[in-house]
């Protein structure tokens, strides 16, 4: 971390009366105490989780007929809701990755619950690649596993395997990271657990960690070579997932502009993801000096320009399409939007594109009953993105005769609410018995970062050099003249 | 006394110490293999660990073993082997088909004794169908195996024996007789054998006591009046489309349901194929109201209202005799091109109105078209019956002159548009049905005396006067019915057997009239292997003009009686008069007009329909059409309203044969019955009527296949149109053959790519369409079906876009809403050599074989559904459910109520049902995907013939199961591979495209420009007619 920052930047752990052991209560308080608030959102999540289990099981008993496919429309919620959550995957580890690289310190607010995040999006994601076989029992045909059928070998061309591989990697690189981040943590609630079992099993989950300066060496060296492994995957992951539609034949599909397209796609909805959850974590742990307003602007900075970008592309799919002179292409952008799927394009257009430009001001920005619903806004739109490319560029493509509508059946909804349902449960249990947000990185910016130690370093300045830190005269810390 | 010893050498004897080291062990020498371990075995002592591990081994193997029930399958092997049959080897037994008042020339292929196919006999012994089938004859099969045939002979719904039956019923049948007469009911019977029986049965009863009356759903009634007035014959003459080179079709639809439509079809294609060494082409005007295949086919479509009708024939009739001419151009120049053509020219009419009739006959009497494209010599048999049979029938019953009454053939509770059969049937003494599956008629009546179905008869048919052919038992009876002709035998006091009896008839009345066969059983053998034996034709008939200055006068005097509102009653392809309404096959297939299965609708212009608040294009709101309540004479029936564009406005059509209450299964009895809303003009029924129309508030679910999409795209830049379909005029052809495929050179020369290519070093399987032959009947895809195994889904998963059918036509309209032209386009899996399916399966179950092939292993397909997305034709159909009840698991559905999957519900996973099922072709399970195999079993099938014979395999060796059905020889395959085949010289021809070629898809299924004769260019532009405004 840097040794320096500059007194005027604003604190990324506030209160006064902070210190490492504050910190410490604070952040592993949600741990060892019980909430109703918790039980309640517990069960809700946990009944909309079984009723997932329960679609997916009608789903395999009677057949993918009980979904609303047909026969021009091969693919709809299914991979809609696929693509979403690997994209609401992806914010983990940008956070856990690419921000660590570029040092960026209000991460450490956020990283534990983003990778936490990541981890269970992709397994909500992976749900739906596995379920939407059609014979769902005979799905390890899809791995190249040694077998005795013969020459029958896996389609390296197909971008469905690219997939799997794509995909299985992001997750073990994701779990492994977001694993050795939580050893250290775990150690602490061990340290302070009193019962014996609790003790014993956060020993075995901090893998007996010791805190010893050799361990905390490799533990930052692990880090970093994780953060070089996941960065470029942040990139891949998404791309790959773009080549499902990029490599294929079909107008509105077969898109180079995808990879980066997707990618900035994913960024934009898993921050929006994150922050859904974190303005209810902070508020239900109490956690409001440790995921600031300064947290919440620095995210939606990165929303405004991810969702500009996506914007930029929308545009330049339809210039291309214009330019290209392919009867086929300008048919199918022409359809997006003015066809029987407008009201999926307009919802896509407004919740994607405009409704982040609020962003451009300040107030907005800082404004957390904004943030919260434009979150929800810009993870609708993206839900809709997905299924505008997907279902529109199917329903009507080279043929008419073919062409088709689709609807959805309670299958295809009870599928998809229960996989939120089953995302939330998971980060409920999370929330509660893993520490939110990383306690030992965040110890690693008090001294640099915390309103504690700025007011402390103000108040050593004003005894020793009248106010001045370095050229820069001090005032009193006031939350006010922060602006 | 001791044993002897004997003893092979002297080793043995002396035991000398090398024998006996080699005689110790089991091999002379030792096992190489087994040397490594039988070392270890037999040297090592096994530990207690060893033991332990192979007691734990083998135990979890047993028990492993033992819990996977395995299902017990039993074949039972012949005790005496059937002479002819080879268990995988496929029989075809020529026979006839012929059902409700449908002819076709056939071949049934059966396998292990199992009838599964209808092929069309060689053209030689099919001088009336030659080779084409019907998709009714297709699906006939499927009838067969029907497991609601009734199995035994019933009284009311208590089963009986025959020989109660035949006690009871022949007591009452002379009860019958005594106070009154007994009537035999039936269509028309084209049998001369048991017309013979039918006579001997009436004599059997007393003169005078016995009458047949004919009857058929689908009227020809007013045309049989009018050629006995005009020729003092009441029957029909031949018609030779294949001679025309004018012909005017009058609300005639010959190419789908009218008179003889296969052999109408083979011979207008045969006609109309264009080539660049022949493109002498007929022409074709067609004046009609509700749209049909026939009209959509013709050169020109004049599109009139029914009351108008007969205004323009008898201008037509005006024009040719010189004496006036029509106030519509159009008509006119009709008249002035068969004038043109005189004695090459053909005038047809498909009304039931005798005078009508008449001015046709009269039309083509002066153009001379008697004895050349009309002729005498061979009158059809097929359509006998007479308007006046059902009237006579109710008021027989109710007067009490008939008593007794026998249904053969004929269901008219159901089609009589006169109401009160059903009750006037409870006065007679007795009323017998010989129906083999429950109908309106047969419920009835208060016997049922099924007959067998037409595979398991003997009989035979005359559907052209000296036209002679057989139907054979293609397997014994499946239950215990008796065939009509033995029962009438039996009642009638004869001895023996109906085969004995068409035995001698066929002896007495027919073996002497020929010359080729010496000997009876030759002659017999040789027809019942052929299936049919040509007869001098000896008929002839004269014109005498009679009646039509009346009819002209008449129809003069009547103005357009009809009124503003007309409706058009007219007979489904696939349903016939109802007869088919009970085979799923039928039900599902699309009408080729409309697209819709599964029920009727009312046709409505689509521009009345935006004007008056229909919704024309319903594909948002889950196919749901807006219901109307259409009313005439007082009679009504609501039924969704569905645009099709060439329908005149305030003309509605409605088709027959739908309604069915009297059937097997629920999901059988979808649409209206339209017979009771027929009217009477004279002594026929009119299929015209007058009515009112008014919009309800209902909408109902319509399972149609193609909505009704804009194929151009009109907003951005101008006007651009997918050239999927090509087309031309004769005109613009003879200029340049690649006319209207100009583009297809540019798409050939940019097909540039970096990858490999396949090779094909043996056959490379090509296919070519030819549009301009396609009428669009439909008759491919019910063969393929049929072939193919594919499943039937029922009404509420054709609603839901998931029908399965691997081959379909595509129709596509262009030019005007009210007078399009269309063109029909069959689809199926256009074996890309550069598949785009195939490279996005990531288990490789879809792959391409070395013959071109893009084929399917379903063992291996998860179900990604990857490729049918991918599929630029949209020719992949996925397992949605467990159609066929192939699945791994137990049948599954059933139990979810929001699920109507028909192939369950109507019965055909039953194991009888499964008989019909081809065991080349896999059944498929839930959750795989399917599409045309270009009929990979024929290709197969054919190279094993050709490798058996130890010759290269011929062009004609494969014909695939579309292409042998094709009516109109639309369909050309091969192995392009073969530089002398048919279907690579069509490969070259300018005519040939492929559909999206620009996706670089290389597909090995082209198809020839549809040409259309005429001199003035229609706007290619194809209808944007739902976005237009009224």
């Amino acid at each position: 971390m840097h040794a320096y920052e500059s007194e005027f930047r604003e604190p990324l752990i506030n209160g006064l009366d902070k210190n490492y052991t504050k910190i410490t209560d604070d952040l592993v308080a949600p741990t060892e105490r019980n909430s109703t608030m918790w039980w309640i959102a517990t069960l809700l999540t946990g009944a909309g989780a079984a009723f997932f289990v329960f679609c997916l099981g009608w789903t395999v008993w009677f057949g993918i007929g009980t979904w609303g496919l047909n026969k021009t429309v091969g693919w709809a919620w299914d991979i809609t809701n696929f693509v979403w959550w690997i994209g609401i995957g992806h914010a983990g580890t940008l956070i856990s990755a690419i921000l660590l690289l570029f040092r960026q310190r209000y991460r450490t607010g956020i990283n534990r619950a983003a990778e936490a995040m990541t981890i269970f999006a992709v397994i909500c994601a992976g749900m739906f690649p596995i379920f939407h076989m059609g014979r769902v029992w005979d799905a390890g045909f899809i791995f190249p596993l040694p077998n005795t059928r013969g020459p029958l070998w896996v389609n390296f061309n197909s971008p469905l395997l690219w997939d799997v591989f794509a995909i299985s990697t992001y997750f073990s690189v994701s779990l492994l990271f977001w694993y050795s981040g939580l050893m250290p943590d775990f150690g602490t609630i061990r340290d302070r657990a009193k019962g014996k079992w609790r003790k014993y099993i956060y020993n075995i989950l901090s893998f007996g960690w010791q805190g010893s300066a050799k361990q905390w060496q490799r533990f930052e060296s692990l880090s970093l070579v994780l953060a070089g492994l996941s960065t470029p995957l942040v990139l891949s992951v998404h791309t790959i997932v773009s080549f499902d539609f990029a490599t294929s034949v079909i107008p509105g599909w077969h898109t180079t502009i995808f990879p980066p397209y997707f990618v900035a796609g994913a960024i934009f909805s898993g921050f929006a993801m994150v922050e859904t959850l974190m303005l209810f974590s902070r508020k239900l742990f109490s956690l409001e000096d440790y995921i600031t307003i300064n947290h919440i602007e620095s995210m939606n900075k990165i929303i405004v320009l991810t969702g500009s970008i996506v914007g930029i592309a929308y545009l330049t799919e339809l210039f291309i399409a214009w330019y290209s002179g392919a009867l086929y292409e300008q048919f199918a952008f022409y359809n997006r939007i003015f066809g029987k799927y407008l009201w999926a394009y307009a919802m896509m257009m407004s919740c994607n594109v405009l409704s982040p430009q609020l962003y451009w001001f300040k107030s907005m920005r800082r404004n957390l009953w904004v943030t919260f619903i434009l979150s929800i806004f810009v993870n609708i739109g993206m839900w809709f993105e997905r299924f505008v490319i997907i279902v529109t560029s199917l329903a009507d493509d080279y043929l008419p005769s073919s062409w088709a509508y689709f609807s959805p059946t309670w299958v295809d909804i009870g599928i998809y609410t229960g996989s939120i349902s089953v995302f939330l449960f998971l980060f409920l249990l999370f929330s509660r018995f893993f520490p939110t947000i990383a306690i030992a990185e965040v110890k690693a910016i008090f001294r640099i970062s915390s309103e504690a130690a700025k007011a402390q370093r103000a108040k050593e300045a004003n005894a020793t050099h009248g106010g001045y830190v370095g050229a820069y005269k001090v005032g009193p810390l006031d939350k006010d003249s922060r602006g | 006394m001791s044993e002897k010893i004997y003893w092979k050498g002297i080793e043995e004897k002396e035991q000398l110490e090398g024998y006996r080291a080699i005689a110790e062990k089991e091999f002379a020498e030792e096992l190489p293999i087994l040397g490594s371990i039988t070392e270890s075995i037999t040297t090592e002592k096994s530990s207690r660990k060893d033991f332990l591990k192979m007691l734990g081994f083998s135990t979890t193997a047993a028990v492993i073993a033992a819990s996977c029930e395995m299902p017990v399958r039993k074949s039972i092997p012949y005790i005496w082997r059937p002479e002819e049959i080879a268990p995988g080897i496929a029989n075809y037994y020529a026979s006839t088909f012929y059902q409700g008042g449908d002819y076709g020339a056939v071949l049934v292929k059966t396998r292990e004794g199992r009838p599964i196919k209808i092929e069309g006999r060689a053209t030689k012994n099919a001088r009336i169908t030659k080779g084409g089938t019907s998709a009714r004859a297709q699906a006939s099969v499927l009838s067969l195996y029907d497991g609601a045939r009734f199995r035994n002979p019933k009284r009311g719904k208590e089963n009986i024996t025959w020989e109660t039956a035949d006690n009871e019923i022949g007591e009452k049948l002379k009860a019958a007789a005594a106070s009154g007469k007994v009537v035999l009911f039936s269509s028309s019977v084209i049998s001369p054998s048991t017309k013979a029986v039918i006579a001997e049965f009436g004599n059997s009863l007393g003169a005078g006591k016995f009458e047949h009356l004919v009857y058929d759903g689908i009227s020809y009634s007013g045309m049989l009046d009018a050629n006995e007035k005009s020729f003092g014959k009441r029957l029909i003459p031949s018609y030779n489309f294949g001679a025309a080179k004018v012909i005017v079709g009058v609300g005639a639809d010959f190419l789908g349901t009218w008179l003889s439509p296969v052999e109408f079809a083979k011979d207008y294609s045969a006609k109309r194929k264009v080539s660049k060494e022949s493109s002498d082409m007929s022409r074709h005007i067609q004046i009609e109201s509700v749209p049909t295949i026939t009209g959509y086919k013709a050169d020109t479509r004049i599109s009139q209202k029914p009351s108008e009708m007969h205004a323009s024939l008898v201008d037509l009739y005006n024009i040719v005799t010189g004496a006036g001419s029509s106030k519509n151009e159009k008509i006119n120049k009709a008249g002035k091109e068969l004038l043109a053509a005189k004695g090459a020219s053909l005038v047809v009419c498909g009304s039931n109105n005798t005078d009508a009739q008449l001015v046709v006959n009269a039309i083509n009497n002066a153009l001379g078209n008697y004895g050349t494209t009309i002729t005498w010599d061979r009158p059809y048999n097929t359509k006998q019956g007479s308007d006046k049979a059902i009237a006579s029938l109710i008021e027989g019953l109710n007067d009490g002159i008939i008593k007794g009454v026998l249904f053969y053939e004929s269901n008219p509770v159901y089609t009589s548009p006169v109401k009160g059969l059903a009750d006037a049937l409870k006065k007679a003494e007795v009323s017998v049905s010989f129906a083999n599956r429950v109908d309106e008629t047969s419920v009835a009546c208060s016997y049922i005396l099924p007959d067998n179905h037409w595979l398991e008869s003997w009989n035979d048919a005359e559907p052209k006067a000296g036209i002679l052919n057989t139907t054979q038992p293609a397997i014994s009876k499946l239950f215990d019915t008796r065939q009509v002709q033995d029962t009438l035998l039996k009642w009638a006091g004869k001895e023996g057997t109906y085969y004995e009896f068409l035995q001698k008839y066929w002896e007495s009345n027919f073996y002497g009239k020929q010359s080729t066969y010496n000997g009876f059983w030759a002659f017999w053998d040789n027809a019942i292997a052929d299936g049919e034996v040509e007869m001098p034709a000896t008929g002839s008939a004269s014109y005498n003009g009679a009646g039509v200055s009346e009819a002209a006068a008449a129809f003069a005097s009547a103005g357009n009686s009809l009124g503003d509102v007309q409706v058009r009653f007219y007979e489904s392809i696939a349903i016939g008069d109802g007869y088919w309404a009970d085979n799923p096959f039928l039900q599902e297939l699309p009408d080729p007009v409309s697209k819709v299965t599964w029920g009727n609708y009312i046709i409505a212009n689509p521009r009345w329909m935006n004007k008056n608040g229909y919704n024309i294009d319903p594909d948002f709101k889950a196919k749901e059409y807006a219901v109307a309540k259409l009313t005439v004479n007082g009679a009504s029936i609501e039924l969704p309203v569905v645009g099709v564009p060439g329908t005149p406005e305030g003309v509605f059509g409605v088709a027959l044969g739908y309604g069915r209450e009297a059937v097997a299964h629920p999901e059988l009895s979808v649409g209206k019955n339209a017979f009771q809303l027929l009217g009477k003009g004279g002594d026929n029924f009119v299929y015209a009527a007058k009515a009112t129309i008014e919009k309800t508030d209902k909408v109902e679910k319509v399972a149609i296949t193609q909505t009704h999409f804009n194929i151009t795209m009109k907003d951005l830049g101008g006007i651009k149109t997918r050239k999927t379909v090509k087309e031309t005029t004769l005109h613009e052809y003879k200029k340049d053959p690649s006319a209207g495929n100009e583009d297809r050179k540019e798409i050939l020369e940019e097909m540039v790519t970096l990858y490999y290519e396949h090779d094909y070093p043996g056959h490379h399987w090509s296919m070519v369409v030819d549009l301009n032959s396609c009428t669009g009947c439909g008759a491919c895809v019910t063969a393929c079906n049929v072939e193919n195994n594919v499943p039937v889904v029922g009404k509420d998963q054709v609603t839901r876009s998931r029908e399965m059918h691997w081959m379909r036509i595509d129709r596509y309209y262009t030019g005007e809403t009210d007078n399009p032209d269309v063109v029909f386009q069959p689809m199926l899996c256009q074996h890309c050599d550069n598949a785009p399916c195939e490279n996005v399966c990531p288990v490789a179950a879809t792959n391409h074989s070395n013959e071109g092939l893009n084929q399917m292993a379903y063992n291996r397909c998860i179900g990604t559904r990857y490729c049918a997305n991918n599929c630029p034709y949209k020719v992949r159909r996925f397992n949605w459910y467990d159609f066929q009840q192939a699945d791994a698991f137990d049948k599954q559905y059933g139990t979810s109520n929001d699920m109507n999957v028909a192939s369950e519900t109507l019965g055909l996973h039953e194991p009888l049902t499964r008989m019909v099922l081809n065991p080349d072709v896999t059944v498929r399970s839930r959750g795989v995907m399917e599409k045309c195999s270009f009929c990979v079993q024929r290709l197969q099938g054919g190279k094993l013939n050709a490798k058996k014979e130890n010759r290269v395999l011929r062009d004609s060796d494969i014909v695939v199961a579309c292409q042998s059905a094709c009516p109109a020889d639309a369909i050309t395959f091969g192995d392009r591979n073969n530089k002398e085949s048919a279907v690579t010289k069509l490969f070259h021809d300018e005519r040939a495209f492929g559909v999206i070629e620009e996706t670089h898809s290389m597909p090995n299924v082209l198809y020839l420009t549809q040409v259309r004769n005429r001199e003035e260019e229609k706007n290619y532009q194809v209808i944007d007619y739902y976005h237009e405004k009224a």
